[in-house]
């Protein structure tokens, strides 16, 4: 067991909790409210207002600034509970955190104050996304901003001459935030000798410097509004750098790593919706005169996305460690596996999809159509860690380094530093070794054991999917005794037969632990429980 | 010589798709998506065209006579906006029973309304019955000279609009296969206040078309509204099904035409670090194989429906594998590309009107109605074990994959169709195709592939298989694969058949390089040509 990550995930059940039942239609935060605001465009602002009168924004500020944030699992948590819910007001959120990242991560203490002062007043910093200005147009875009593969490179801020350290930035960007009315933002701006970051706030606009134009209309995630930033000579000094001059690039990298496992945690989140959409129509719904979950097919598309669903959750749980125990290795780690959780969530919802058939199609049928909002928005979500680049994102060792250890004190929030040495080492190994030597209660021992070779042998070196194995081996060797579904292994084996499909590899039907699956799916669904490894009670 | 001159000549009278506004641009496309608007510009652009008369035989005062005329006469039209195809085809679809089986005068007031202009429906589902069909609810009962009809039918296109219903309805004094019947009801002759028309249903996509339901209350139609004979619906449906279903896969080709140039042409653009999107290999890649699946679809689509008009014998296997593969190709390629664009996917306002995302949610709709992923699928797999009758002879396919093909003009010949043949001339070719193929240079791997696959189709004939299993899918999918292939394989020669082949038996493997390259920059010649990106295309 993991204490942090069952803690985090007990907030984020007391905030969805807090929420209110989101199948109530009177609910402001519910699914039909979800549907409704996306097909009129409008931001879900009372889904936003809600969680952060339960207490949101003190989880979003670390808490040597005064918050409650104490590591990356809580930020996890929260925004998948949030992105159960509404992807629309949980994305916009998630890149106000983003946003603020490289403050907490470099930014001097007035700064940290004044961003956490933002958040107490439940406002949120804009996410820029450079590069929608250029190409849109056909031109070339901008000359030498668009060098780094983040979202802010290209947002672009001219320098202009200032005496000593001011500067007058000039620009346009574009801002992940709700309706163009972002508090503020961390962009990047051109400084002469380099790219330096800035943390701008729009209170501090005294002269029209700062102009919100119309904001874009999107499909997916319709209600959030990209909005179009205008810089006109605002005036900046070192009070609003952030890190040192000509350092922009490196700072803003820093928070690649994050983005990928907060869109993780989103991408978990829509998921989960869609399989509890799913579970609950396929039990009602019959055909040839029995429920269609009844129907084999049904049953195993049922499996196979609660078992991509748990590996989603392992790999994501895994970053988090990885982030509080041995940081240095977690932006490599977040680069080699953090793109495929959204990657199966998105095959999870298509594969749902299919199961809803025309229900999913009709805006107003099953659960007001949430699904098909779900669909759209999970596949553009990733958006949200598309910094200007194409995946695959740069080689781990190009990656800078690790941000999270080099001022340890600031950074207090990412958790607890356990001592060198903790690495778990080659996890899929000790579960073999484990299986061999002590045995497993059942009869799942020989065909786990067959897998983890069979494993070894089809995933190429250093593919993700191994990564992902590896993270559900770690889950299965912290909770193997917390139940029969996990002692006799049923649990890993569901997993890594469905990663070994995944890697083309045909695997046997393994009707036992799929039925185990299916029997946990349905526990879930009526406990009104959070689809998770570990009991997360919802409304 | 074009094989299709009206779709060349309604290519160009319908003009540059990229026009700020008018009927059937991408701008009207988009304009009326997010208003939820009939497209009634771009429906009478087409009627004042000539559209309707492409609709109705030639035998009965139309213009058609070649399915793979009307198949890419859909196609053009769809790659301006799927929803207008869906709409202006839907007087041909919706009037397949009348085609097969109407009497002369059904078949002439029924022509001629379509000539007319006027909108018709085809309305064989209800809600919470889905594909089963012997299922349903609304009755006739017989009465004196005709019918009194009760109950409903959902999700049904035009139905609002239309003035001939194409009517399926059970007879409760029958039981059985023969308790279905279809009726031509002609609203003009209903009584007043013996029907109501149920509210609009929204959809996620194809939003501007009408889709809804109606009730009959104690509706009397006389029997001279029977198509067919009384008894026979189910069979008449089910033929109806397999021409439509045939022809829906131009609608899928049309959006993927579209996207995948709109895709390209984003992409050209599109600025990442110190270069082109479009110059990176994964790109390159991902392009490629889109382009491969498109010519692959084509290929396919165009050899089932000349089986149709050719064999219509074989044409219940030919098009459950088009309606399957085609759709599913193009909706799982439209999705990739979406990946790869990236935040650009979310602007609806962007490049070429925002229309990709538009295209990506209509072209869900195609793998949806008149038989859904999971209904095609059974019905191959339950053909399987006539794979194991002999005396199929490939011969009898021979003049399907000549360069040029003249049917017999539509609907005759038709007569056979859906009457089950337990010989599939398509399969009988695998040997020949693979021959084929290894005299070819770098053909090996495919023919290899492909012998493996058609020895694996045998070892599942011989097998029991449930077609409803997880099992059935599969197997139902490996037969539209492996006919596919052969279909490929026998189609005029070309260079990217081989790996058209491997790409339909090992989806998901990634193009060898110097494949990739060569699609890559003959899609680049095309795209800079201005040419349509289609091989059978109208310029």
């Amino acid at each position: 067991m993991d204490q942090t990550i069952e803690a985090a995930l007990g907030t984020a059940a007391r905030l969805d909790r807090a929420l209110g039942d989101p199948m109530d239609e009177r609910n402001p935060a519910s699914f039909r409210a979800a549907v409704t605001t996306d097909r009129e465009g409008r931001f879900p602002q009372h889904l936003r207002d809600a969680a952060f009168s339960w207490g949101l924004g003190e989880y979003l500020t670390p808490a040597a600034s005064g918050g409650r944030l104490r590591s990356l699992d809580h930020c996890l948590a929260l925004f998948r509970v949030l992105a159960r819910r509404d992807l629309t007001a949980a994305s916009v959120i998630a890149a106000g955190f983003l946003a603020g990242l490289p403050v907490w991560q470099r930014g001097t203490p007035a700064q940290r104050q004044a961003v956490a002062a933002l958040l107490r007043r439940h406002e949120l910093l804009g996410l820029p996304l450079g590069e929608t200005e250029q190409g849109a147009d056909g031109s070339d875009g901008m000359d030498g901003a668009d060098v780094i593969a983040a979202p802010r490179t290209d947002s672009l801020a001219e320098s202009l001459a200032g005496a000593g350290p001011g500067w007058s930035l000039s620009g346009r960007t574009t801002l992940v935030g709700h309706d163009g009315h972002a508090a503020g933002t961390t962009l990047l701006a051109r400084t002469g000798t380099g790219v330096t970051a800035f943390l701008l706030l729009r209170e501090a606009d005294r002269g029209g410097h700062w102009r919100s134009d119309p904001a874009y209309e999107t499909h997916g995630l319709r209600g959030s509004a990209l909005g179009r930033l205008t810089l006109s000579g605002f005036p900046a000094g070192p009070a609003e750098m952030v890190g040192p001059p000509g350092e922009g690039l490196e700072t803003t990298a820093r928070t690649l790593p994050v983005a990928r496992l907060v869109v993780a945690g989103l991408a978990l989140g829509g998921l989960d919706t869609c399989l509890r959409a799913v579970v609950a129509f396929t039990r009602s719904r019959r055909l040839y005169g029995a429920p269609i979950l009844e129907l084999e097919p049904v049953a195993v598309r049922l499996t196979d996305v609660y078992a991509d669903l748990l590996i989603g959750e392992a790999v994501c749980h895994e970053l988090c460690r990885v982030a509080r125990t041995d940081p240095h290795r977690f932006p490599a780690a977040s680069a080699r596996v953090g793109d495929l959780v959204p990657e199966l969530a998105g095959d999870g919802v298509e594969s749902l999809a299919i199961v809803l058939g025309a229900r999913a199609y009709c805006s107003t049928e099953h659960w007001h159509g949430i699904v098909e909002k779900m669909r759209r928005d999970v596949a553009v979500v990733t958006a949200l860690s598309d910094f200007g680049d194409l995946p695959p994102a740069a080689p781990p060792d190009e990656l800078p380094p690790d941000p999270f250890v080099l001022v340890p004190p600031e950074l207090a929030w990412l958790g607890e530093h356990v001592p060198e040495g903790a690495d778990d080492g080659d996890t899929l190994a000790r579960v073999r070794a484990l299986v061999r030597e002590e045995g497993l209660p059942g009869p799942y021992a020989p065909r786990l054991l067959e897998l983890l070779d069979r494993l070894a042998e089809i995933a190429p070196p250093g593919d993700a999917h191994l990564d992902a194995a590896a993270a559900c081996a770690s889950a299965w060797l912290r909770g193997r005794h917390r139940d029969d579904f996990h002692a006799t292994g049923a649990w890993l084996l569901l997993c890594l037969r469905r990663i070994a499909v995944r890697l083309g590899d045909p695997q046997p039907a393994d009707t036992g632990p799929r039925r185990r699956a299916m029997d946990r799916v349905e526990l879930d669904h009526d406990e009104r429980r959070l689809f998770s490894d570990i009991e997360v009670p919802l409304r | 010589m074009n094989r299709f001159p009206a779709a060349e000549e309604l290519e160009l009278a319908l003009g540059d798709p990229h026009r700020p506004t008018g009927p059937l641009t991408f701008g009207a496309a988009m304009a009326g998506d997010h208003a939820d608007r009939w497209p009634h510009g771009s429906l009478d652009r087409l009627r004042s065209w000539g559209y309707p008369a492409h609709l109705v035989p030639a035998s009965l005062g139309g213009r058609l006579t070649s399915l793979e005329e009307l198949l890419a006469l859909g196609r053009v039209v769809a790659r301006r906006d799927p929803t207008v195809a869906v709409i202006a085809n839907s007087p041909w679809a919706s009037g397949t029973p009348v085609w097969l089986a109407g009497t002369p005068e059904q078949q002439r007031d029924y022509a001629d309304a379509v000539l007319r202009g006027q909108w018709m429906s085809l309305a064989l589902t209800e809600f919470d019955k889905g594909a089963d069909l012997l299922s349903s609810d609304l009755t006739a009962r017989r009465v004196s000279g005709g019918y009194v009809l009760d109950g409903a039918k959902w999700v049904i296109n035009n139905i609002r609009l239309a003035r001939f219903v194409c009517l399926l309805v059970r007879e409760p004094s029958m039981t059985g296969l023969r308790s279905l019947t279809l009726l031509l009801v002609d609203m003009e002759r209903l009584p007043a206040g013996s029907y109501e028309l149920l509210p609009r249903i929204n959809t996620h996509g194809i939003r501007g078309a009408d889709i809804s339901g109606m009730r009959f209350l104690d509706a009397f139609v006389p029997s001279s509204a029977v198509l067919g004979r009384p008894g026979r619906g189910l069979d008449l449906t089910i033929r109806s099904l397999i021409t439509i279903r045939t022809l829906v896969p131009g609608l899928s080709l049309g959006a993927f035409d579209t996207g995948l140039s709109c895709a390209f042409d984003a992409l050209r653009y599109r600025r990442v670090r110190q270069g082109r999107a479009i110059d990176l290999p994964r790109v390159r890649a991902e392009l490629a194989a889109a382009d491969l699946d498109l010519r692959v679809a084509e290929t396919l689509a165009t050899c089932c429906v000349r089986i149709l008009q050719h064999l219509p014998a074989l044409a219940p296997i030919a098009s459950a594998v088009a309606k399957y593969l085609v759709p599913h190709l193009a909706e799982q390629r439209l999705r990739r590309l979406a990946g790869v664009l990236g935040a650009r996917y979310l602007l609806r306002q962007d490049h070429w009107y925002g229309v990709y995302d538009k295209l990506v949610r209509d072209a869900r709709l195609f793998s949806l109605f008149d038989g859904s992923e999971p209904v095609v699928l059974s019905s191959l797999a339950a053909q399987v074990s006539c794979l194991t009758e002999p005396g199929a002879d490939p011969r009898a396919t021979d003049e399907v994959f000549r360069p040029s093909f003249t049917p017999r003009p539509y609907p005759s010949g038709l007569a056979t169709l859906g009457t089950a043949t337990d010989l599939d001339p398509v399969i009988a070719g695998l040997d020949g195709a693979c021959a084929g193929l290894e005299r070819g240079a770098g053909s090996a791997r495919a023919a290899a592939l492909l012998r493996q696959a058609g020895r694996d189709l045998l070892a599942d004939a011989r097998r029991d298989v449930d077609p409803r299993s997880e099992d059935g899918q599969a197997v139902g999918e490996l037969y539209a694969r492996t006919f596919a292939a052969v279909c490929l394989a026998r189609s005029e020669p070309a260079h990217w058949l081989a790996a058209g082949v491997e790409s339909l038996l090992r989806p998901g493997a990634p193009l060898r390089r110097e494949t990739a390259e060569s699609l890559f920059q003959d899609l680049a010649a095309r795209h800079a040509d201005h040419s349509a990106l289609s091989l059978s295309r109208p310029v």
